[in-house]
């Protein structure tokens, strides 16, 4: 290892440098502080064995120096001195001293006290190098997540599409990079609409890879094996599937094994624009909150299980009308349950006053209000739970 | 300390080439604690003080340091007595030093 002594004793110097060589060791002089200084700017000395008391720049003063300057490597620093007071040790670990030696030294316990020291820069340039591959990892694994969720984000519908005369709009704030949330709405046929939103149990990566697989089963595909379409006598040979029948399938496809707790709720709806009905299956997710237009809003829905837990769970149908000006609101529980500062949660209360005070308004302006709400609410940019909500109208 | 004709100290062998260094060194150093007991220099007298009992044990001579350590004190008490009689002893052990390198 290299060296640097620094003491303005030449006899000193001699000394030492006679010592470390002997153990092996590469060794720099110096006389002072300030020449300790130039040295270190210049070569990539890491060990320093330094006097006390010296003309210019003394040890404790090198000590600072070197501390102050926020380097990358780490400087090991032995303050070797007459001073042999416990207040002058203090001073001298205080200025940065890693370790404290009293002259007249016995060598033995020098040469002991430096392999200390450089046991301790192998493990600092051990850390050093793990955390660089740490980071390397770490970065690659974020581009890898930051691809994951563009390709969620694509999945996502466009926000203020009319479908056979129903306009969709939404909010959504992944809590982190990738969400378990996902909602989707399109047509089936002509007359048939179906939306829904979902909110896999857990976050992170294996909630999104669920999430992810579950919107690219709800699909609109006319193929076999999607759940949304059963087998039937029509022309396509397939009809389409009611709520209840879908949650079944899910249910049945998705069920957890004992070991593997991964489950969702849903709620999933059917609406038929000629009839001006909304079928829908209520999955363990929070309730549907249906507006009436001028009319108070009210919650409809008993609960239900979440898909994927029980495999006798039977799934029932609710049923509503939407006519013109009415609409309804699906949501996930990371809104209702959003906390403040405080740790109050934003409150299915909340949520419903909010939504009767924007009712008059357009549904764009609605979603800007309830978002801008819970942002104010939260009061910091990032949410404990992905954030979703649908709203529908009938226009 | 007890008066013998010579002071018989044993250094490693390995230090042989640089013991002269570090003798040179100190006699100077008796030439300038002479020099600060003339100007009442007690501070040039504390370092050499220090200095001394800093690095001659390192070498083996504990009685060097053992001065230093005496002179560090008696210059922060200003005690010219006590200066001039170890500064004295100091240039006595140096000029009857006798060193075996083994």
């Amino acid at each position: 290892m290299l060296i640097l002594v620094v003491d303005d004793d030449r006899s000193i110097r001699a000394l030492l440098e006679r010592f470390l060589t002997g153990w092996g060791h590469k060794v720099l002089l110096a006389a002072d502080g300030e020449e300790a200084w130039k040295i270190l700017q210049s070569t990539d000395v890491r060990f320093v064995l330094s006097d006390w008391t010296m003309p210019h720049l003394n040890g404790v003063e090198l000590c600072r120096r070197i501390r102050a300057q926020n380097q990358l490597k780490y400087i090991y620093i032995i303050l070797l001195t007459a001073h042999d007071t416990k207040r002058e040790l203090v001073i001298g670990m205080e200025a940065g001293a890693d370790d404290f030696m009293v002259k007249p030294f016995d060598r033995n316990e020098l040469k002991v006290r430096i392999r200390a020291g450089e046991r301790i820069l192998k493990l600092e340039k051990d850390l050093a190098n793990r955390n660089r591959k740490l980071n390397r990892a770490y970065k690659s694994m974020r581009k890898d997540l930051e691809a994951a969720a563009r390709m969620q984000v694509e999945l996502l519908p466009k926000a203020g599409e009319c479908l056979c005369g129903f306009l969709f709009d939404w909010i959504f704030i992944p809590c982190s990079v990738v969400a378990g949330d996902t909602f989707n709405y399109f047509s089936l046929d002509d007359r048939h609409v179906a939306f829904h939103v979902i909110d896999v149990a857990g976050h992170g990566i294996p909630a999104a890879m669920l999430s992810f697989t579950l919107s690219k089963t709800l699909a609109p595909a006319a193929v076999p094996g999607n759940p949304l379409r059963s087998a039937s006598g029509d022309s396509n040979g397939y009809c389409i599937a009611r709520p209840a029948e879908v949650a079944a399938e899910l249910n049945r496809h998705f069920l957890s094994g004992q070991d593997a707790m991964q489950y969702f709720t849903m709620i999933y709806g059917v609406i038929d624009h000629e009839r001006s009905e909304v079928s829908f299956v209520q999955a363990g997710h929070p309730p549907l909150v249906y507006m009436p237009h001028e009319k108070p809003a009210r919650i409809i829905g008993k609960g239900g299980f979440p898909i994927g837990m029980l495999s006798t769970a039977k799934y029932e149908e609710n049923r509503l009308r939407l006519f013109q000006g009415d609409r309804m609101i699906l949501y996930s529980d990371g809104i209702t349950e959003c906390r403040n500062g405080a740790g109050e949660q934003f409150s299915e209360r909340r949520l419903l006053e909010f939504l009767e005070r924007y009712s008059r308004h357009s549904l764009r302006e609605m979603m800007t209000a309830i978002e801008n709400s819970l942002r104010t609410w939260r009061g910091e940019v990032n949410f404990e739970d992905d954030i979703t909500l649908l709203a529908v109208e009938a226009v | 300390m007890k008066r013998v004709e010579h002071f018989v100290v044993t250094v490693d062998a390995d230090l042989e080439d640089i013991v002269p260094i570090f003798l040179e060194s100190r006699r100077k150093d008796v030439v300038e604690l002479r020099r600060g007991l003339a100007n009442g220099d007690y501070e040039a007298i504390r370092i050499i003080g220090h200095t001394l009992k800093g690095s001659g044990g390192g070498y083996g001579f504990q009685t060097i340091s053992e001065i230093g350590r005496c002179l560090e004190r008696a210059a922060k008490e200003e005690d010219r007595e006590a200066i001039r009689q170890k500064s004295d002893e100091l240039a006595e052990y140096l000029e009857r030093l006798e060193i075996f390198y083994q």
